[in-house]
């Protein structure tokens, strides 16, 4: 396991009934970006649940434009809470592939198919997006971020036990037995170390998938802030006592 | 009876006052509670006690010993209190996950065939 997955996954992918596949779209305060991420996940014929984690703005009503299916937390609880629904959502309504995808335009639709090829196969349960493989790219992080990001991936390795080249970046694909497997119950930022960790407890099958992010100045201003990290290692910690 | 005295036994009955009035808990919580109140009053009474226990403990002073125990019981509280905690987010979590995936709308022609 772990391998890369080839190129050669073009001719398969087109195999692939778009509607199978839902696209668990996370969103909190996205009412800028939400409603082009989504038309362009419609428009390439996936089934897309966006999950509004109660935003204080107008992503709901932004949403409500658009032809996906929208879940709104009651309250707000964090981005791996919002992914836990929409997975379980997507299960109920017949699913056959989920992809995890961010709502704040940093992933582009065109990689789906390529996220999708090695599950498809049939080889691999879970593919994983990384920025740190030969042909895929982080454009533009700002170096401070990526010498954090470096020392979080050390940090996930030795957790996860998982011999993974990138963490938190939130662009993954599933089959439906490894979504029906994984149970996130890391309702922040931990959840992306929780998700590997669940991979390695169930042994499923993974593996990396080159992707490109696309860092632009709203999803710069949009994502993780650096203080995050500590809150990961903190609940991470929490988890691994069983608290 | 000293002046600290009186005020420490006066908070400590304050608490236990509302603790038992405004708390819902079991009984047998209730009888700890009273339990650790008598301890305490007595303590706070016959202050040597406490250096008499510390020494058959190997603790020099009866304070040296009190801090000893109150930083392990509020290790302890704390963690019982996080556990409740993280127990009561996980319990709201399936909650709002409930009624979140039983409110879901489906965008205009969601279902349509394209």
């Amino acid at each position: 396991v772990g391998k890369v997955a080839n190129g050669e996954t073009g001719k398969k992918s087109q195999m692939i009934k778009p509607d199978s596949v839902w696209i668990v779209v996370p969103a909190y305060n996205e009412q800028k970006v939400i409603a082009s991420v989504v038309g362009s996940l419609i428009a390439a014929r996936y089934k897309v649940v966006v999950v509004d984690d109660c935003s204080t703005d107008l992503t709901r009503v932004e949403v409500e434009k658009t032809q996906a299916h929208l879940l709104s937390h009651p309250i707000n609880l964090g981005q791996g809470a919002a992914l836990q629904t929409g997975i379980r959502y997507a299960l109920q309504q017949g699913a056959a592939y989920i992809v995890t995808f961010d709502g704040d335009g940093q992933h582009l639709v065109s990689e789906i198919p390529k996220l999708l090829g090695p599950l498809i196969d049939g080889k691999y349960d879970v593919s994983l997006g990384t920025r740190f493989m030969p042909g895929g790219n982080a454009t533009n992080i700002p170096a401070a971020k990526k010498y954090l990001l470096e020392i979080a991936i050390v940090f996930t390795r030795i957790i996860t036990r998982l011999n993974v080249t990138d963490t938190h970046n939130g662009f993954r694909a599933f089959n439906a037995l490894a979504a029906q497997r994984i149970e996130i119950s890391q309702n922040h930022m931990a959840h992306a170390t929780q998700i590997l960790s669940e991979i390695g407890r169930h042994q499923l099958r993974y593996t990396e998938v080159p992707v490109q992010i696309v860092y632009t100045e709203y999803s710069v201003k949009k994502g993780q802030k650096m203080s995050g990290a500590f809150n990961i290692v903190w609940e991470s910690f929490m988890e691994f006592l069983g608290l | 009876m000293s002046t600290i005295q009186i005020l420490l036994i006066g908070a400590t009955a304050f608490s236990l006052v509302i603790y038992q009035v405004y708390f819902r808990s079991l009984l047998r919580d209730r009888l700890i509670a009273l339990a650790f109140f008598i301890v305490t009053v007595f303590f706070i009474l016959v202050p040597n006690a406490t250096t008499t226990i510390a020494n058959y403990l190997g603790v020099g002073r009866g304070a040296d010993l009190l801090i000893y125990v109150s930083v392990t019981a509020f290790i302890f509280m704390f963690i019982l209190v996080y556990s409740r905690i993280s127990k009561l987010e996980r319990a709201q979590t399936e909650l709002a996950r409930y009624i979140a995936i039983n409110n879901a709308k489906k965008g205009f022609n969601a279902d349509r065939e394209c």
